[in-house]
């Protein structure tokens, strides 16, 4: 799922009825470029395009999409002297979402009808102007393309059942906020994970509430899931560790993960090393500790084919590791659409002019005038 | 201690952008990026970087534009050198390799709605075909270019042809000089000055006749089939007027006004990044003899 367009009324601060707020995804090409930064200074509106985004997209896809932050009442969302806030989405489908969204309603037995549309209109009308969802009012065009956006959480229903296998999430996409404290983790995580964290399968089952947020114990878990060998012939994890070694020791050089040791009490526990000396997760900078949530989120939840919404990408980073995540973000998972915020100038230069979108000064003298 | 790449073009210029992917990103290399904005700041932002921190290291790399390349591969030959020149005449030079721009071509192809696409060369071979025709109407305007750089270098060798600011010593319990100094400084610098301006007057290869034998011997030179053929015209030519040609070729074609040049480099960059390999693509490979001397500090 690609996100070519979005038109934005009354929706917070931006735009009006008469005066609708735009942004286009494309490149001079008409492809969705594959990142997007969004630049300017604080209070230019660069989180609200995303909260809109999100908000529009996620009551479709019945994925939690929007930030721990975000609160959605028609007092914080619609402005005063306005009845509505709508956000309209051009999103893009290719032929291998297509078809898998037919493959997991057909194997759902759900009997609604998949079109052939690559392209979809998706406009979401907040509050219900038919008072009947709390989430909002949302029509697609074509009317039935809805089930195109269905497919993620269709195969996370079929994974309980065995019908598909994890890999199947490399064929269809959803959207994740990644907010300011890189919160969200555990929303989504992988049932081999999650049952490494609390037990087997009946254990998991009667702790269904619990979902871990804590990032070490993911690492932890995805370390030993890496190590285990597989008896059921189920498709393991240990290159997904292993990738996010090299991309935590490509952004944090010469920083790395070691892995998971066990203490002399048998408990367990993740290495780091700074070249000289190693240390525990809790002696990680907060710069480190920024990469890796972002990093165990991306691997944990099987990012791909996705939206990824990601506000200040900076985030405690010194210069040099920005451009590296500049750089190694698009190669995080297979053809996800990057779409990211910043008010760091060293980001907006290293980024290709034509994928920086400008909301207004930085005060450092220069502005980009970008896409 | 930091190290420093110090480059040419502006702050998210195509050299720093270029730099960064290939070279720093590439070989994961903990070196801070420094454009300096024009060839001729380079040694100023060098000087400016290491007069902050006695220990950082500034390494500068300068397009070579019309000049021998011999004068290139001297530098790279010091590797503890801090001052290096592309082989290739610029760093637009890089993206156009046949085969950075057949993948390019390859993906417009595949583009749903680019008819005009479906023109485009299709092996290494045609695009490098294609750029032979590009190529040749501007050989006349690069031979020029070589002629300007070579008669500017000739001038240079006799001497400086500006007058200089020569600051006279003060005598002894002075502050400053006095007249008697300037005097003679000044005079002696307009004399050095005349003497020059006279011998490059005679310079024969600045006569009229002189630089008309020379320009169409470069012109029959650059002609000849060998210097196309031989893909020497896309390290020595310069990359910036063959991508605008280029560019115009794509527009000639069909593509949008949006596929301006920036675009196109942009692209080719893309590109660059997605299929590079040290020493595959390009031979001798600038950017993984610039990665392995800045590994070094």
């Amino acid at each position: 799922m690609k996100l070519a367009k979005v038109c934005i009324e009354n929706f917070r601060q931006l735009g009006s009825g008469a005066k609708p707020f735009e942004i286009d995804f494309t490149d001079a090409l008409g492809r969705v470029r594959e990142f997007t930064l969004l630049v300017g200074p604080n209070g230019c509106g660069k989180t609200t395009i995303l909260d809109a985004i999100a908000a529009a997209i996620g009551p479709t896809l019945e994925m939690p999409t929007l930030r721990p932050g975000f609160k959605r009442s028609p007092r914080t969302v619609v402005p005063r002297g306005a009845l509505h806030a709508r956000v309209t989405c051009w999103l893009r489908f290719d032929q291998v979402e297509i078809d898998t969204a037919r493959e997991v309603f057909r194997l759902a037995e759900l009997n609604e009808p998949v079109p052939e549309a690559p392209e979809v209109r998706l406009t979401w009308t907040y509050p219900d102007p038919r008072h009947r969802s709390d989430y909002g009012f949302t029509q697609c065009d074509p009317p039935t393309s809805w089930t195109l956006l269905k497919g993620r959480v269709q195969i996370a229903r079929l994974l309980a059942t065995g019908r598909v296998g994890w890999d199947w999430f490399h064929r269809a996409g959803g959207v994740f906020t990644f907010d300011q404290e890189r919160t969200g983790l555990g929303k989504t995580i992988s049932r081999q994970v999650w049952n490494i964290i609390h037990g087997n399968a009946e254990a998991a089952k009667e702790k269904s509430q619990r979902r871990t947020t804590d990032p070490r114990t993911i690492l932890i878990a995805l370390a030993l899931q890496a190590l285990v060998p597989s008896a059921d012939g189920e498709r393991r994890l240990p290159d997904e560790f292993l990738r996010l070694k090299e991309r935590y020791a490509h952004v944090c050089a010469p920083r790395r993960i070691v892995g998971a040791v066990q203490d002399e009490l048998g408990e367990f526990d993740i290495y780091f090393n700074d070249g000289q000396h190693e240390y525990r997760y809790e002696g990680l900078s907060s710069g480190e500790r920024m990469v890796l949530l972002l990093l165990i989120r991306f691997v944990a939840e099987n990012m791909h084919r996705s939206l990824v919404l990601i506000d200040e990408l900076e985030l405690n980073e010194h210069p040099l590791w920005q451009r590296r995540l500049l750089h190694m973000i698009p190669r995080m998972g297979e053809d996800n659409q990057i779409i990211a915020t910043t008010h760091s100038p060293y980001l907006r230069d290293a980024a290709p002019p034509d994928s920086v979108y400008d909301l207004g000064d930085l005060g450092d003298g220069t502005n980009t005038g970008g896409a | 201690m930091a190290v420093h790449l110090v480059c040419e073009g502006f702050r998210g210029g195509l050299d720093e952008r270029v730099l960064d992917a290939v070279v720093i990103q590439y070989h994961h290399l903990p070196v801070l990026m420094a454009p300096s904005g024009g060839s001729s700041a380079l040694g100023a932002v060098r000087a400016y970087l290491r007069s902050r921190s006695a220990s950082d290291v500034a390494v500068a790399v300068e397009d070579r534009d019309h000049r021998p390349l011999a004068e290139a591969n001297a530098r790279w030959a010091n590797q503890t050198g801090r001052a290096f020149m592309w082989r290739r005449h610029e760093i637009e030079n890089f993206l156009l390799h046949p085969r950075v721009v057949l993948a390019l071509f390859n993906e417009l192809r595949a583009l749903p709605g680019l008819a005009w696409a479906s023109g485009l060369p299709a092996t290494e071979a045609d695009v490098d075909a294609l750029f032979q025709t590009l190529a040749a109407p501007l050989l006349a305007d690069h031979a020029a270019e070589v002629l300007r750089d070579e008669l500017v270098r000739q001038i240079n060798a006799v001497g400086s042809v500006s007058f200089g600011i020569p600051r006279p010593a003060p005598p002894a319990g002075a502050h400053v000089p006095g007249a008697t100094q300037w005097l003679t400084t000044l005079i002696l610098e307009a004399t050095r000055l005349r003497q020059t301006c006279t011998a490059v007057a005679g310079l024969h290869p600045l006569q009229g006749n002189a630089i008309t034998a020379r320009y169409n011997g470069l012109v029959g030179q650059y002609q000849r089939p060998a210097f196309l053929s031989s893909g020497d015209y896309l390290r020595d030519m310069g990359g910036h007027e063959l991508l605008a040609a280029l560019s115009r070729h794509l527009h000639s074609l069909g593509a949008g006004a949006r596929l301006n040049q920036q675009v196109l480099s942009d692209e080719l960059l893309r590109v660059l990044d997605r299929i590079y390999q040290p020493n595959i693509l390009f031979q001798p490979d600038d950017f993984a003899e610039l990665a392995a001397i800045l590994a070094q500090y």
